[in-house]
């Protein structure tokens, strides 16, 4: 559209507001948004500086965080305490604060007055309420700032600090994500007679909060099961749950009693972070399938027995970490074999306009149903509609469970011959026939066993041809195969072994490959989908 | 099933079948091979596959089923396969891509029918 009239003021302030926030710096990182930002403002008003001093809400402290013109403000990290001099004043007051000659009785920062700043006017950055820091500009020459100024700067202020507030949002969202999956363990402590499984869900659009799990295993062979729920979402409630998760870690590797550990940490947490609560439960499994346990504040676990009845597991509530010095008890939960305990945090239960009893109660009842991971578990007590996306909070879950201690094993040596193989898997019909095995999952397993043996006649046969060792044992609902050889290891060749592979793995739940100068192993693990015992 | 075992072949309207059975391994595979493609001569049309009797068969019997195939049609002849629904090697044929490349049929009749 063509104008014959020249552009009001206020309309051109605002185009040139406009263009602080375009488009153009919506790819920028922070610390270039930050800096295109005060540019511009430092053309906008004419001014000789432009500082932005972001809230660090933890230390009611300012921060130099970008800066044009007085640039060692930030190199040199100038704090500033919210309430004294320029811009603490502003913080505190939430006002615009003009300066129009600067000294010493006014301005903290001593880089101002050796930079020869003369006048100063600076406005807080306000998003829904809070403020987040704070904008200012200054110059070299006396200066009386005029009333629009004042505003325009505000205006700029406003518009900064909700793009600064949605970038800083997105950029932590990012790193608690990253943080709270490097923390989550990618693998469980292989136990005999002991199956672990966990899952962790961030709520729905992807926001991580602080829940989390942790198993492994202690020197002495006991099992630790941790659940924890930090109060929280976002960056914060993720660097706080990594704490607490490294805190549990060391106080269990020293004092390997629950009940202590929950104490010392609880005296820990009000000593180093008193801002934070959690819930958490600890847990240390024996082989004998007895776990001693203690709960800060946390959601009573469930235990389905080998009928697959299941129950809360529930005792005197003890408070949640960061509350109040509390000296907690160690509790104790019999596992017999073929039961199993979950753990679980309140995401999985809590739901709006419902009780958490009824989302407890739901989460019960559909423990007792067969389910073969926990993932379909969280599903039917949730509600596939709303698992996992329609979550309003982030979940953790494990699920331990006691297998029969008793295993039935088989083992097989056989020549790395092709011929050997056949014998091989009669010998194993043989043996899942004792046991009562389906026969789709007897068909799944022989034919991963059948491409690892295959795999390792491949690698031995030839001159000085090696042996291949098998072993098989079974639990009332897992298989567990291992191939072993003494030949060095090669990568898959040929569509054969890649085709090899693929089938190993659909067959198996599992399939780790190990190989070093020793020779080849291969560990296969399957969930049986149904036996009679 | 074992190398040195002789592989029947019947012929209908110009179509061979063969009949595999037991388990097709690395041990047996490529004599199986080599025996199968024996039974089909210049003038057939094609051949069927009949695998209802297979109990099992690893990467190197999926290997040799889709070299048939493309053995075959260097010849221009068609491979079909007989396989049961509720065959207990469907699941690995499927995942090895056989079932994808080779038309398969749950009874004789039927590929015979849609030959």
């Amino acid at each position: 559209m063509q104008s014959d009239v020249p552009a009001a003021p206020a309309h051109d302030h605002l185009q040139r507001v406009q263009s602080l926030t375009d488009a153009a710096l919506a790819h920028m990182t922070l610390e270039g948004l930050l800096g295109e930002l005060l540019n511009r403002v430092r053309d906008l008003l004419t001014a000789d500086t432009a500082a932005i001093l972001l809230l660090d809400e933890d230390r009611r402290e300012l921060i130099a965080t970008a800066a044009k013109g007085i640039e060692e403000e930030v190199e040199q990290g100038v704090r500033i305490p919210v309430g004294s001099g320029f811009a603490g004043t502003i913080a505190a007051t939430r006002r615009p604060v003009v300066l129009d000659s600067v000294d010493h009785t006014k301005v903290l920062n001593p880089l101002l007055l050796r930079r020869g700043i003369r006048s100063l006017l600076g406005v807080p950055l306000i998003v829904a309420g809070s403020v987040i820091g704070v904008l200012h500009v200054g110059t070299l020459h006396p200066r009386l700032f005029t009333g629009q100024d004042v505003e325009l700067l505000q205006l700029v202020g406003d518009r900064a600090a909700l793009a600064l507030d949605a970038r800083r949002h997105e950029q932590n969202g990012l790193i608690a994500q990253t943080l709270q999956r490097s923390l989550l363990p990618d693998r469980f402590p292989r136990t005999d007679g002991v199956e672990v499984s966990g899952l962790y869900v961030p709520a729905g659009g992807g926001m991580v909060g602080g829940d989390w799990y942790d198993v492994f295993a202690l020197p002495s062979g006991a099992l630790c099961v941790i659940v924890g729920d930090t109060v929280g979402s976002g960056l914060t409630a993720a660097i706080a749950m990594a704490r607490l998760r490294d805190a549990v870690r060391a106080l269990l590797f020293v004092e390997a009693a629950p009940s202590r550990t929950m104490t010392h940490l609880n005296a820990m947490m009000m000593h180093f972070d008193p801002k934070v609560i959690a819930t958490l439960f600890v847990g240390l499994l024996d082989a004998e399938g007895s776990m001693r346990y203690s709960s800060a504040g946390h959601v009573p676990p469930i235990v389905v027995n080998h009928s697959m009845e299941a129950r809360l597991v529930e005792d005197e509530p003890e408070p949640a970490l960061g509350t109040a010095p509390f000296t907690y008890t160690d509790r104790h939960i019999s596992l017999p074999e073929g039961s199993s305990l979950i753990v679980y945090t309140d995401g999985l239960v809590e739901r709006r306009g419902r009780r958490i009893e009824d989302g407890i109660e739901s989460l019960r009842r559909a423990a007792e149903r067969r389910w073969s991971s926990v993932e379909e578990l969280c599903a039917r007590a949730v509600g596939a509609e709303l698992f996992p996306s329609g979550l309003a909070d982030d979940v953790a879950v494990v699920v331990v469970r006691f297998t029969y201690a008793a295993t039935q094993t088989l083992q097989v040596t056989l020549a790395a011959d092709p011929r050997e193989i056949a014998g091989v898997r009669r010998k194993m019909r043989r043996w899942f026939a004792e046991y009562g095995i389906s026969p789709e999952d007897v068909a799944d397993v022989l034919l991963a066993t059948g491409e690892a043996i295959a795999n390792s006649v491949e690698h031995a046969y030839g001159p000085g041809r090696g042996s291949v060792r098998l072993h098989a044992s079974l639990t009332d609902r897992t298989i567990d195969v291992t191939v072993a050889d003494d030949g060095n290891w090669r990568e898959p060749r040929g569509t054969d072994r890649g085709r090899g592979r693929a089938l190993m793995r659909a067959a198996m739940d599992d399939v780790e490959f190990h190989s070093d100068d020793s020779g080849t192993t291969v560990h296969m693990r399957k969930v049986l989908s149904h036996r009679e015992l | 099933m074992s190398f040195d075992e002789e592989l029947s072949a019947r012929r209908e309207h110009s179509w061979v079948t063969v009949q595999w059975h037991g388990d097709v391994d690395m041990a047996n595979a490529k004599p199986l091979r080599h025996q199968t493609l024996e039974a089909v001569t210049n003038s057939d049309l094609g051949l069927i596959i009949d695998l209802t009797d297979v109990e099992y068969i690893d990467s190197a019997g999926i290997r040799t089923l889709i070299e048939i195939r493309r053995l075959l049609e260097e010849r221009q002849q068609r491979l079909l396969m007989v396989l049961p629904d509720d065959a207990l090697i469907r699941k690995g044929l499927h995942i090895g891509g056989v079932t994808a490349v080779i038309p398969t049929y749950p009874s004789h009749e039927a590929a015979l029918a849609a030959r």
